[in-house]
């Protein structure tokens, strides 16, 4: 008996199995479509509904600044955000809850190292968001291969103004002669001071505010006086981390009036002035710094009270104001050459192209956009950075902001890194032969010779 | 007639139908398929189209803009200007890659290869290790891609470092730990437990031990009075950073691999060496070692690929620095696809990986040690 129906029970368990098999295998293709009707159900909506012309059209929004949506959960008064995320999140959720048949659906929240990776993905899958946020030195990468959306018709009729803005807010706006963005902001290099240190070292003028130097001489003397009679450190940055020492570089060479490029695009860092500029920042890294700091060591130095000056940017002027136990001043990098001139850069608005081709989708992302425009002046003192509208800045709108009358001609004395394609990885390159000097000893002259030639090896991609 | 001739087709067509089901090659594919079909989709058909990648210009942002440009990529990668051959160059790298020839002298003599493989190992050694690696730019000269082979270098000398590292300790971990005990239990999963945090889980946890201020270890260096030293910024001790780091990451793996090798030797053996008067060095020479040739195989050759394939400990913590001292190949080859847009030039350079590490699991294949 048992020899004729094990086989029977054995054929019957296997068509069992392979029944099994094939309705797993169905039921995984079914939930496959489940999940693929899902996910792309929201992206598609909007575009159906918008090319219906009614209903309500869902906007896809990517930009870093980071992850807050629980502390923001519901809030729509923006003057309720302490961060750079609290402020444009803020101000999603008003423009979101606002009567206006637009939904915004955030699309990730990344920290700005990592956004670009995650945003050139959309491109390359052919589904980019409608609108994004862009630094102006990224522009030339995505105008330049058409894959954003040409403004110069578009702002008027949306009702942004943009002879309003300041000239350099305009010119990293555009590309090939054509407007390809809607600047936010201009943000850039500060000199944040511990005034205490400044007051004890007796280097404060008659009104309390620290000396600002006026040439490198002064600036070393300054520094000497404050080790020696302080015994507290001069003077950081982040050391090594992410290209801070460029921002400075930069810096310094505008100041003395060269650029680490040429009007064709080449990089020129291996010149006299790269040379001082270097010079100067290795004798600060050897005598009155401590070049294994990096960002966040360096941060915690300065709010610690164990650092007179900390080189960093205009987003950290309200945390610092808020946080620090000390009298704390920001102001815009001392002129200590010829001319002044700090590194600056923009956050921007883009709407690319493949996504805006409808001209419903193309109206509410504009329109999006205006709102965040007609905001400029909430986020310039939601986050320390600068208001880049003439009318803001004339209107005294920031005056009570804190700090913001110190470092008010920021604006005008930034230069912003030179507006050509690949410029990211001549970037790295420039910062990692500079650092290579103080952290590493290499030699000057070599490193700003290798830093020139790997630059232009990465500009020539 | 008709319905009993019917009732005959049907009763055949159902026999048939049953017997094709019940058939092995049935069953067979059936398990096989869903496995073959994800298979050939995301691993066979990427890597066909990485290599035809290879050999364009392609661009990542606009999908449109593609170029066929032969070898290009590849002579961007091996070639620069004004280059020139130098018996000096990379001597010491070049000098121990050649000991290989007597190795595969050695294992023809042993008849582990053919006399067709040995001329071929041979000729390639000396291609390799005596002609290649003397190739480099002279005065003035200049890689067309300055980065590659920094890179790549920093890939063979992590793996060089971690390997025998993450080996022997697993080894020896897996030797300790062989045996019966809530304790031992307890420790195994200690051991294993890090292996299953995300590498920025892991980047978190070391950069905050390795801090030189407020780390761990940097304490530690305090308390009996040295300096604390600033690992990941410094350019001699950041790749051994990132090797510790790896090992306490990663060691749990293979640590679980011989623990099941271990368990597959038989035990009369150590009772008969027992007899004899082994002692424990004898034993685990003579019984464990060669018992697990083949899990130390597996291990070795796993271990290797995933070193080659080190990118998120160092792009998280050094992004390749102080100085390039820690940049690796796939951190080259994901900055040139992703920052740089060259997809075509980063699937070049990502198959010339591919063929390094098959060349190398062959080589350990065929040369590993024959059971004595």
């Amino acid at each position: 008996m048992n020899a004729t129906t094990n086989p029977e029970r054995n054929m019957m368990k296997r068509q069992t199995l392979i029944l099994l098999l094939v309705l797993s295998l169905i039921g995984a293709a079914c939930g496959g479509d489940d999940a693929t009707e899902t996910t792309s159900g929201a992206g598609d909506s909007s575009a159906t509904t918008a090319a219906g012309g009614g209903g309500e059209i869902t906007l896809d929004l990517a930009r870093f600044f980071g992850d807050c949506d629980e502390a923001t959960q519901g809030v729509t008064d923006v003057s309720q955000a302490t961060t750079e995320c609290e402020v444009v999140q803020i101000l999603t959720n008003a423009f979101d809850e606002a009567d206006n048949g637009i939904t915004i659906n955030k699309l990730g929240g990344q920290a700005w190292d990592s956004y670009y990776t995650q945003l050139s993905t959309t491109f390359a899958s052919g589904n980019p968001p409608n609108v994004a946020v862009m630094h102006s030195h990224r522009l030339p990468d995505f105008a330049g291969r058409d894959l954003l959306l040409p403004l110069d018709d578009e702002l008027s009729g949306a009702g942004i103004d943009f002879s309003d803005y300041t000239t350099p807010a305009q010119e990293g706006a555009k590309w090939d002669g054509s407007i390809y963005a809607v600047p936010w902001d201009i943000h850039g290099s500060l000199w944040h001071m511990n005034v205490d240190i400044f007051t004890e070292a007796g280097l404060v003028d008659s009104d309390g505010n620290p000396i600002i130097p006026t040439s490198v001489d002064e600036l070393i003397e300054q520094a000497q006086t404050i080790q020696e009679t302080t015994g507290k450190m001069y003077f950081s940055q982040d050391w090594f981390e992410f290209g801070v020492g460029a921002r400075l570089f930069l810096g310094l060479v505008a100041q003395q009036g060269g650029s680490i490029t040429d009007g064709d695009g080449n990089a020129t860092v291996n010149t006299p002035e790269g040379q001082e500029a270097l010079r100067l920042m290795n004798e600060l890294a050897d005598e009155f710094s401590d070049p294994d700091q990096g960002y966040t060591d360096s941060q915690a130095a300065f709010l610690n009270g164990d650092l007179a000056v900390l080189h960093n940017g205009t987003w950290v002027v309200d945390q610092y104001s808020r946080e620090a136990p000390f009298e704390y001043m920001a102001t815009s990098l001392p002129t200590i050459y010829g001319q002044p001139g700090a590194w600056g850069d923009s956050h921007m608005w883009v709407l690319p192209a493949a996504s805006n081709e409808d001209p419903a989708m193309r109206e509410a992302s504009l329109e999006f956009v205006k709102f965040l425009y007609d905001n400029i002046a909430a986020w310039a003192r939601g986050t320390g950075h600068m208001a880049n509208r003439v009318s803001i800045l004339e209107g005294g709108e920031l005056d009570d902001a804190p700090q913001r009358s110190n470092y008010a001609d920021a604006a005008e004395i930034a230069v912003f890194v030179p507006a050509v394609p690949n410029w990211a990885g001549a970037w790295d390159a420039l910062a990692e032969e500079l650092n290579a000097t103080w952290v590493a000893d290499k030699d000057q002259s070599t490193a700003l010779a290798d830093a020139e030639a790997r630059m232009n090896e990465e500009l020539g991609r | 007639m008709t319905a009993v001739a019917d009732r005959t087709s049907t009763h055949g067509t159902d026999s048939r139908l049953r017997a094709f089901l019940a058939s092995d090659s049935v069953s067979a594919w059936s398990f096989l398929l869903p496995f073959l079909v994800i298979y050939l989709l995301f691993l066979l058909y990427p890597v066909i189209q990485a290599v035809i990648m290879g050999f364009y210009d392609w661009d990542f942002l606009d999908i449109s803009d593609r170029t066929f440009i032969g070898l290009e990529n590849y002579g961007r990668m091996f070639w620069g200007t004004n280059m020139t051959w130098d018996v000096t160059q990379l001597w010491q790298w070049r000098l121990v890659g050649l000991l290989g020839i007597p190795l595969v002298l050695r294992a023809h003599r042993r008849r582990a290869v053919s006399r067709t493989a040995m001329i071929t190992l041979v000729l390639g050694v000396v291609a390799v290790f005596g002609i290649a690696m003397g190739v480099h730019p002279g005065v003035d000269g200049r890689w067309y891609d300055s980065q590659f082979w920094g890179s790549f270098g920093n890939t063979v000398l992590f793996t060089v470092m971690s390997t025998p590292a993450i080996v022997a300790l697993g080894l020896g971990l897996a030797v300790a730990l062989n045996r019966p005990g809530r304790l031992v239990g307890f420790l195994r999963t200690l051991f294993f437990a890090p292996y299953v945090l995300s590498v920025a889980v892991l980047t978190l946890i070391w950069a905050f031990l390795l801090n030189p201020t407020t780390g761990l270890i940097g304490s530690a260096f305090e308390t009996v009075g040295l300096e604390p030293i600033n690992w990941l910024n410094n350019p001699t001790w950041a790749m051994p950073a990132i090797v510790v780091t790896t090992l306490w990451w990663t060691v749990g793996f293979n640590l679980v691999l011989f623990l099941a090798g271990l368990q597959d030797i038989d035990k009369s053996q150590y009772e008969a060496a027992d007899i004899d008067g082994a002692n424990g060095w004898e034993k685990f020479q003579f019984i464990t070692v060669p018992g697990l040739r083949r899990t130390t195989l597996l291990v070795v050759t796993l271990q290797i690929i995933a070193s080659f394939q080190i990118f998120g400990q160092v792009f998280i913590m050094t992004r390749g620095g102080p100085n390039g001292a820690t940049r690796v190949a796939i951190q080259h080859i994901y900055e040139s696809g992703f920052r740089d847009f060259e997809l075509g030039y980063s699937s070049a350079m990502s198959l010339f990986l591919f063929v390094v590490m098959v060349g190398i699991s062959v080589l350990q294949f065929k040369f590993f040690p024959e059971e004595s």
